[in-house]
C-alpha cells in the first residue's frame, strides 16, 4: 500500500506538468465555465476574418464590410464545461504477480486526474469490476479509494456493456485497462462513446505482457482464470504468442478508429520510471502546461 | 522362455530408475503466471465451463524409452532360448592292437565290450561313433550311430594292429568332432593321460610276465639269405627261454635256445640260410602267453624281371647290361614283355611294357654343371651328386614329368602311369660324357628296376608286421585279389584300383594271397615290444556312468528377438520426438 501511496503521490506531482486539452467537440454546446482553444459563442471577441461559406451570419461584421466592401466575420472564443470520467479496470490482470501493472495503472489515474484538474475539468471516476462502481468523491485520494484492489476475476468487458456506467454526456472518458478479454471491441467501444466528447483507450501492459518469460518445460497459468497449460516453451510456441497478441491489439486499434476512439499503449514498468504517458501526448491528449 | 548367459548384465535394468528420475526432474515444470491465456493458440474449453487444469501425463515416449533400455539390457545379457533337444555325442576310441586280445575269453577286450553293452549302449539319447585306434585312426561304419547299429558294427573291432596310437586317434577326434563330445578310451594300457573334461581313460586287463619275439627280419645277400630273430623277456622275473629256429617245409631245426632271460633281456639270433626258397620259423615253446611266440620269415626273393636291350651304341649297350646283371633284380634276353632299354624311337608297347629311351644326339652338347634332380620319386630317389660330363641333345623338350635336368634342358623324364607301360627318356649321348663311369648309373638302373618289379603281379613284401596295410600288384586283366588262411577260408578281399589291391592290417600268421590264376604266401609277424610288455596292464577303476544321463539342448543365441524390437522402438521414438517438436511448435 505504501508503495501505491508514493507512486500516487509521484505521479500526482508529475502530472502537474500536464493538463488534459480541451477538445473542439465542445464548441456549439452550451456554453460553459471555461473558455475553449477554438472560437465560439462567447461575447470575448477574437479576431475578424473573410467570410465563408457556412459561417453564423448573424457574425457578419458589417461595419467592416462597409468600409472594406468585403464580407467579413467576427470570431469570438469558445466557452466549455468540461468533464473527464475515468474508468479504472480492476481484474486480477491488472495485478500481475512480478509486475508493476496496478502502480501504473494507479499512477496513470493520478495523472490522468490531475491533468484534467490543470485544465478545468471536472474528474469522475469509475472502478470496474463486476459492476462500475463510482468513486465518491473522485478527489479522494486514490490509494484510499474504495475497492481499488484488482482482484476481479471475471470478464471486464462483459460488465461494460451489461452494467455500463452513467456517464456525463459529451465529457471526455478514458478507459485505462491490459484489454485482455474476449468481449468484442465493438460492443465496449459503442456504449463508452456513446454522448461522449471523446474516447480514450488506454491499453496498460506489463513487459511480460508483451514477452511472456518462459523457456523450457512450463505450467502457465491464467492469473484470473487459475487455468493451467504444460508446455515445452520452445521458439515457435512464443511466435504464436506474439502473432495473437499483435492481432489482437490491431483489433482494437481499428475498432478505436472506426468507432472514432482514440487507442494509445502504454508499458508499465518504463512509465513508472519517466512517469511520461507518451503515447497520450503524442495525440495530444494531454498538453504540457508551459512554466 | 530365454536363458541368460550374462544375467549380470541385468543389473542394468537400474538404469529404468536413472530414467524415470531424469524424467520427473525434467517434466517439474516451473509455473508461470500470465495475464490471460487467451494468446497461447487455440485451446479446447471444457463444455462445463470452469476451471481447466491441464494434469500432466507420464509421455508415451517415456515409455516407449523404458521398453528401449530394458530390450537392450535383455540382449546385453546375452539371452539364449532352447530350440531342441540333441542326443549326447559319444565318441569310443578302441585299442585295436593285438594285446587287448590276450587270456582270451578273459581278455582286456571282452571286459571292454561287457563294459560297452551295460554302460554305453544303455545310456539313453546317445550317438556314437567308434574309432579303431591302430596304427592309423579309422571310424568303424560311420559317424553318430544309435547303440543298435554300434553294437552291429562292434565286430570290426579285431585287435590286429602290432600298434595302437592311442593319442593319434585323440587327435583326430581333437581335429574333426566339436568339443562337446564325450571320449571314451576303451585300452589295456594304464592311464597315459588323465582324465579331464569329456575325456575318460578306462583301462581293462591285469599285467601278465610274457616272453615273445620282438624282431625278425631275412633279407638276400648274394646267394644266401641272413636272417634275425630277436626275443625279449617281459617278466617280472628271470625266466626261462626254450626256443628253436627251424625250416618247417624240411623239418630242420636250424638253432635250439635253453637259457635263461632276465626282466627286459633279450636275446639276438643271427642266421644264414642257402635255402632261399623255404620259410622259417621261430617258435617259443615254454610261455603260456601264445599271441607273440611265433614269427615266419618267407621267402623273400622275386622272380627276376626279363629286360631286353636294343641300343645301336655298342658303348651304351654293355654299360647297360653291366648295370642291370650288377644289380640282381633282372636278367637280360632278347625280348622282354616287362623293361626295354632302347636308343630308337618309342615303339606302340604292350599293356605293361617299360621302355627306356635314350635319346642320343648327333651334335650333342655336353656340360658339366649342377643337375636338378626330384629326389622324391622312386627312379631318382637316393642318386649320388652328378659329378661327370654329360653330353646331351640340347634340342629335346618336355612331354611328361621332369626328373633331372640342366637349366631348360630335360635329362630324365617319365611319360605314362607305372601301372601301364611306362616310358622312360634319357637324354645322354655316351660317347662324349663320363656319366657311365660314375656311382650314380648303376644306382639308377638298380632303382629303375626295383621301381618296376614293384609294378611286377604280387604282393610288396613277403613279410610284413601285423597291422600293416598289405599291397598286392595285380597281374593284367585281374581286378581283385584275395587273402585266404591257412586252412583255405577267405580272410579278406580287395578290388583294384590302377591293378593294386590294398588290404588292412591281419593278425599274425601265414596266409596266401590270390589274384586270378597267381598267388603268393605272406606271413605277418606281430614283433612290437610294445605290444607284448604286459607288465604293465591294469584296470582302472571304471565309472559307473561316464555318460550325462540326459540328452542336451540346443541353445540359440535370440539376442536378435530383443535388438530388431529396440531398433523398431527407436524409430517410433525418434517420429514421436520430431512429431512432438511440430506440435509443440504448432501449439
Amino acid at each position: 500500500m505504501s508503495s501505491l501511496k508514493e507512486t500516487v503521490s509521484a505521479a500526482e506531482l508529475a502530472g502537474q506538468r500536464f493538463y488534459l486539452n480541451v477538445s473542439s467537440r465542445f464548441s456549439g454546446l452550451q456554453g460553459g465555465g471555461r473558455f475553449g482553444r477554438n472560437t465560439g459563442n462567447s461575447l470575448e471577441f477574437v479576431d475578424h476574418r473573410e467570410y465563408q461559406p457556412g459561417d453564423d451570419v448573424r457574425h457578419i461584421d458589417w461595419n467592416a464590410m462597409a468600409r472594406s466592401d468585403r464580407l467579413t466575420v467576427k470570431l469570438f472564443r469558445e466557452e466549455v464545461s468540461p468533464h473527464l470520467d475515468l474508468l479504472v479496470d480492476a481484474s486480477l490482470s491488472m495485478q500481475l504477480d512480478g509486475s508493476r501493472k496496478r502502480e501504473a495503472l494507479y499512477a496513470m489515474t493520478a495523472i490522468l486526474r490531475t491533468a484534467a484538474i490543470n485544465a478545468g475539468y471536472t474528474v469522475s471516476a469509475w472502478i470496474v469490476k463486476d459492476r462500475c462502481r463510482r468513486v465518491e468523491p473522485a478527489s479522494l485520494p486514490i490509494h484510499d479509494w474504495p475497492g481499488n484492489d484488482c482482484d476481479f476475476s471475471g470478464n471486464i468487458g462483459q460488465t461494460l456493456v451489461s452494467f455500463p456506467p452513467a456517464l456525463r454526456p459529451a465529457g471526455v472518458r478514458v478507459l485505462i485497462s491490459d484489454l485482455f478479454w474476449k468481449e468484442e471491441p465493438q460492443a465496449v467501444l459503442r456504449q463508452l462513446s456513446n454522448n461522449a466528447a471523446l474516447l480514450v483507450i488506454v491499453q496498460l501492459l506489463a513487459e511480460t505482457d508483451i514477452l511472456p518469460p518462459l523457456s523450457g518445460n512450463v505450467r502457465i497459468l491464467d492469473c484470473e482464470s487459475g487455468e493451467a497449460v504444460e508446455v515445452v516453451a520452445e521458439e515457435g510456441l512464443l511466435r504464436e504468442y506474439q502473432a495473437n497478441f499483435t492481432r489482437h491489439q490491431e483489433y482494437w486499434k481499428r475498432s478505436c478508429t472506426r468507432a472514432g476512439a482514440v487507442f494509445t499503449r502504454c508499458v508499465a514498468g518504463s512509465f513508472l520510471h519517466e512517469m511520461v504517458p507518451e503515447e497520450l501526448l503524442k495525440n495530444e491528449i494531454l498538453m504540457a502546461r508551459s512554466r | 522362455m530365454p536363458f541368460f548367459m550374462s544375467p549380470a548384465a541385468l543389473w542394468g535394468l537400474l538404469a529404468i530408475s536413472a530414467l524415470a528420475a531424469v524424467y520427473l526432474f525434467r517434466r517439474q515444470a516451473r509455473d508461470v503466471k500470465v495475464s490471460s491465456l487467451m494468446f497461447f493458440g487455440r485451446r479446447q474449453t471444457p463444455a462445463e465451463g470452469g476451471r481447466r487444469l491441464t494434469v500432466p501425463q507420464t509421455p508415451f515416449i517415456l515409455l516407449v524409452e523404458i521398453a528401449i533400455l530394458v530390450l537392450l539390457v535383455l540382449a546385453a545379457a546375452n539371452p539364449r532360448a532352447i530350440t531342441g533337444e540333441k542326443l549326447i555325442p559319444v565318441i569310443l576310441i578302441l585299442d585295436d592292437s593285438l594285446s587287448m586280445g590276450v587270456n582270451a575269453p578273459d581278455s582286456p577286450k571282452a571286459a571292454a565290450l561287457k563294459y560297452i553293452e551295460r554302460v554305453v549302449f544303455a545310456a539313453p539319447s546317445t550317438r556314437i561313433t567308434m574309432i579303431r585306434a591302430g596304427a592309423q585312426p579309422e571310424v568303424i561304419g560311420r559317424h553318430d550311430m544309435t547303440p543298435a547299429e554300434a553294437a552291429t558294427m562292434l565286430v570290426e573291432w579285431r585287435c590286429h594292429a602290432a600298434d595302437a596310437d592311442l593319442f593319434k586317434a585323440l587327435r583326430y577326434v581333437t581335429e574333426s568332432f566339436a568339443s562337446d563330445v564325450s571320449v571314451l578310451v576303451f585300452t589295456d594300457r594304464p592311464a597315459e593321460k588323465n582324465s579331464e573334461g569329456r575325456m575318460q581313460w578306462l583301462s581293462f586287463g591285469r599285467p601278465l610276465s610274457n616272453v615273445a619275439v620282438t624282431a625278425a627280419s631275412r633279407y638276400a645277400l648274394g646267394g644266401a639269405d641272413r636272417c634275425f630273430v630277436e626275443f625279449t623277456s617281459f617278466a617280472a622275473e628271470p625266466c626261462r627261454l626254450e626256443a628253436e629256429i627251424l625250416l618247417p617245409e624240411q623239418n630242420r631245426l636250424i638253432e635250439s635256445i635253453d637259457t635263461m632271460l632276465q626282466p627286459g633281456e633279450t636275446r639276438r639270433v643271427r642266421f644264414v640260410i642257402n635255402e632261399t626258397a623255404l620259410a622259417v620259423q621261430a617258435n617259443i615253446k615254454n610261455d603260456p602267453v601264445t599271441f607273440d611266440n611265433v614269427a615266419w620269415l618267407l621267402p623273400i626273393r622275386r622272380v627276376p624281371l626279363d629286360v631286353a636291350v636294343d641300343i645301336s651304341s655298342k658303348l651304351l649297350q654293355q654299360t647297360v647290361t653291366r648295370a642291370i646283371e650288377a644289380s640282381g633284380l633282372a636278367k637280360v634276353t632278347g625280348s622282354s614283355s616287362q623293361l626295354l632299354f632302347t636308343s630308337r624311337q618309342t615303339v606302340a608297347a604292350d599293356d605293361s611294357l617299360w621302355q627306356f629311351v635314350f635319346k642320343v644326339a648327333s651334335q650333342p652338347a655336353a656340360f658339366s654343371g649342377s643337375v636338378s634332380l626330384d629326389k622324391i620319386h622312386p627312379l631318382t630317389a637316393g642318386l649320388p651328386p652328378v659329378r661327370a660330363a654329360w653330353a646331351v641333345d640340347s634340342a629335346v623338350r618336355a612331354e611328361g614329368q621332369v626328373l633331372m635336368s640342366a637349366g631348360t634342358v630335360p635329362l630324365l623324364e617319365v611319360q605314362g602311369r607305372p601301372e601301364q607301360n611306362l616310358t622312360a627318356v634319357f637324354n645322354y649321348t655316351p660317347e662324349y660324357s663320363d656319366l657311365h663311369k660314375s656311382a650314380l648309373w648303376p644306382a639308377l638302373f638298380y632303382n629303375l628296376l626295383a621301381w618296376r618289379q614293384q609294378f611286377s603281379p604280387g604282393p610288396a613284401a613277403f613279410n610284413f608286421r601285423s597291422g600293416s596295410d598289405i599291397a598286392v600288384s595285380l597281374p593284367p586283366e585281374v581286378e581283385r585279389a584275395e587273402i585266404l588262411s591257412e586252412d583255405g577260408s577267405s580272410v579278406a578281399e580287395a578290388v583294384g584300383w590302377r591293378r593294386q589291391a590294398v588290404f588292412p592290417g591281419l593278425p599274425p600268421g601265414l596266409y596266401q594271397v590270390r589274384a586270378g590264376a597267381a598267388s603268393w604266401r605272406i606271413a605277418v609277424n606281430l614283433c612290437s615290444a610294445k605290444e607284448s610288455d604286459l607288465r604293465a596292464a591294469g584296470a582302472s577303476g571304471l565309472p559307473e556312468l561316464p555318460l550325462p544321463a540326459e540328452t542336451m539342448l540346443n541353445f540359440a543365441d535370440v539376442r536378435w528377438w530383443f535388438i530388431v524390437p529396440a531398433l523398431l522402438l527407436l524409430a517410433l521414438h525418434q517420429f514421436l520426438t520430431m512429431h512432438r517438436r511440430s506440435a509443440d511448435a504448432a501449439f
